[in-house]
């Protein structure tokens, strides 16, 4: 049973896209877990019509899969997986995470957002970083 | 494979059931304990996870619960092995044909030095016992355990003459043969029924009695003339298969003295196994228990049982 309800992402912009007046500025934080190509066109309208900032939760495993041998997971929006997990499983892992992050950087940049990785602990300097205020961001 | 406490088997089933449904239900209960991730597709496309690992624990697991419930029911299995003792006899055809020489030296010389071949390839503890057969049958050698002196009593084996009484060398090593255990009756003859005892009935009757009879066909396809009487000597083939097939033996063609040799000491070779059912319960409690010894310690080294 999902822990949570499923959250649709298309949906939620594509309300964005009908409740916002041009030139609105948009914030979305997420995990961006379902972001895949079929999302590129309208995260590009969005861009285009709107002043988007994408905040992207960084994975908690971002460093590294602390887990290891037989584990059980559950989703937090359905399904269960219970496998091994051993050395080749965490690096195959940190690279996915890795790799995921970066191509949702670029994604995100080529539809016209800006985009940082959300620091969960400090979000004011992840957004000022997201608007490239760096220095701002050091101080904050 | 069979049992000896069928009954057992049932009991084990249940028990297995029942072990199968706790574990399920432990099993949901430590799931609300599980982990929660965000997306476990994501989570199996990153890490392509080696999900079989779970999987042969569990069955490992499974597998070991299943052989102890089935040791508990004495299970038992068909072996081959080599036989400690039993009883064989040979009978040798001594009819007239047996003076051809289609087979060299003759079809009797190459017999008994083929009999001589299976008597050494067998066992050191199964008596055999040396029959010949002609108009009527006689015992040359009783059953012994000393081969040397069966060996020794082939010297003694008739010069070929008269008719062919297969059946009644059957009878006679019918009547001869202990009651019970490994017991055997090898036929060498180049001829065609023609005087005694019907033997498909012989046959028949050692079949019943759990003594095949294997029958070893000697001659070349062209067969030859016996000696001094000018008849043509032949084989009925159809008649030894159905000896042979009858009693639960075998039967085979030898055409020269090369391939009677063969035939009689892979006989030998052939009837020093037999298949016994052996007793399997602890070999059974052995891997059931030191698979799930295995299972334990490799579950503790890998965290948890999955």
């Amino acid at each position: 049973m999902p822990l949570a309800v499923a959250f649709d992402l298309r949906k939620a912009l594509e309300t964005a896209r009908a409740a916002l007046t041009r030139g609105s500025a948009l914030l979305a934080i997420g995990d961006w877990f379902d972001l895949d190509d079929g999302y590129d066109r309208i995260l590009s309208e969005l861009g285009t019509r709107f002043d988007c900032t994408a905040l992207i939760a960084r994975d908690p495993w971002y460093d590294g899969l602390p887990l290891r041998g037989i584990v059980r997971l559950h989703g937090a929006e359905g399904g269960t997986i219970d496998t091994y997990i051993g050395r080749g499983e965490r690096e195959r892992y940190r690279a996915a995470v890795r790799a995921r992050e970066a191509t949702l950087v670029t994604r995100f940049a080529h539809a016209g957002w800006r985009c940082d990785v959300l620091d969960e602990q400090n979000g004011e300097a992840s957004l000022l970083r997201a608007f490239g205020i760096a220095h701002a961001a050091r101080a904050v | 494979m069979s049992f000896s406490d069928p009954w057992a088997l049932v009991v084990g089933a249940f028990v297995v059931l029942a072990l199968v449904w706790l574990y399920r239900r432990l099993a949901a209960r430590a799931s609300n304990d599980a982990l929660v991730y965000s997306d476990v597709a994501f989570f199996a496309h990153a890490t392509q996870p080696r999900r079989w690992v779970p999987r042969a624990i569990r069955g490992a697991l499974l597998l070991g619960i299943v052989l102890l419930a089935a040791s508990l029911a004495g299970p038992k299995m068909l072996f081959p092995m080599p036989v400690r003792d039993g009883d064989v006899f040979i009978c040798i055809d001594t009819s007239g044909s047996m003076q051809s020489t289609d087979v060299s030296p003759t079809r009797e010389e190459a017999a008994k030095a083929a009999a001589r071949a299976f008597i050494e390839a067998l066992p050191s503890g199964v008596k055999v016992g040396i029959i010949t057969f002609s108009s009527e049958a006689g015992t040359v050698q009783p059953l012994t355990a000393d081969h040397a002196q069966a060996v020794s009593a082939l010297d003694d084996v008739p010069e070929p003459n008269g008719a062919t009484a297969i059946g009644d060398a059957l009878q006679l090593a019918a009547q001869q043969m202990p009651d019970s255990g490994h017991r055997l009756v090898v036929l060498v003859t180049d001829g065609v029924n023609n005087a005694g005892v019907d033997p498909q009935q012989m046959a028949q009757y050692l079949g019943a009695h759990h003594i095949p009879v294997y029958t070893v066909g000697i001659g070349t396809p062209n067969g030859d003339v016996i000696p001094g009487t000018g008849e043509e000597a032949s084989i009925d083939e159809g008649a030894l298969r159905g000896y042979a097939d009858a009693s639960g033996g075998a039967y085979s063609r030898a055409e020269d003295a090369s391939q009677l040799h063969d035939a009689l000491s892979r006989l030998g070779r052939m009837t020093s196994i037999e298949t016994k059912p052996v007793e399997a319960a602890f070999g059974f409690a052995l891997a059931g228990g030191g698979i799930l010894a295995l299972v334990v310690v490799i579950a503790m080294g890998l965290g948890r049982f999955p």
